[in-house]
């Protein structure tokens, strides 16, 4: 018998925690879901912002990319779109 | 900005920290384990647990990170829903937190850690 060294924890033990921790990481992982939802809808909400949405313009017009047109805005400047 | 209430800014400030102490202590304990008896049938078993619990501390963290990134940012003010939303899901990582925190003290008590 080994007396220097203490006990490892006997495997049903083991076994038993490991299905209690798989639990508590399942409801993790719902919860970070919920998180994950929460985010993106942040996200969509700080992307419809007037202000993002001119920065957004601004930046598209400086490096001639094609510009949507929004709706009651009217284009000050010669589109960059090509006629095809 | 979307001023969140000072006492959920700090609660998740305080989440935060107790997230980086679990990945410190499950990676920890996962090292001495590892180190000092090897891999076996019960090692494998609670270092993989380990691991799980170490995984969801870093991804909480790096949620939470983000989250308050995205509230400072709103715009007049983010809805009473969205808040709810927040508040249940902050309850609720508490909650986890608490449950993780004390898997990984269990798992370093029964291997003398």
């Amino acid at each position: 018998m080994m007396t220097d060294k203490p006990q490892p924890p006997s495997i049903e033990k083991v076994k038993e925690r490991s299905a209690r921790v798989q639990e508590i990481c399942k409801r993790a992982d719902a919860n970070i879901l919920i998180l994950d939802e929460i985010i993106a809808q942040l996200e969509e909400e700080n992307r419809r912002s007037p202000l993002y949405q001119s920065r957004l313009r601004r930046a598209k017009r400086l490096l001639n990319f094609p510009e949507e047109k929004p709706e009651n805005v009217e284009s000050d400047r010669d589109s960059a779109t090509t006629t095809s | 900005m979307a001023e969140l209430p000072e006492e959920t800014t700090n609660t998740v400030f305080n989440l935060q920290g107790r997230l980086l102490k679990i990945i410190h202590q499950a990676k920890a304990t996962e090292f001495a384990i590892a180190q000092q008896y090897g891999e076996t049938e019960a090692t494998s078993i609670d270092l993989e647990q380990l691991q799980n619990i170490r995984e969801r501390a870093d991804t909480y963290y790096s949620r939470f990170y983000r989250l308050l990134g995205q509230i400072a940012e709103i715009q007049p003010t983010a809805t009473p829903a969205m808040l709810d939303l927040l508040d249940r899901s902050i309850a609720e990582a508490q909650a986890t937190l608490d449950a993780l925190t004390a898997s990984t003290q269990e798992i370093k008590r029964d291997w003398n850690i």
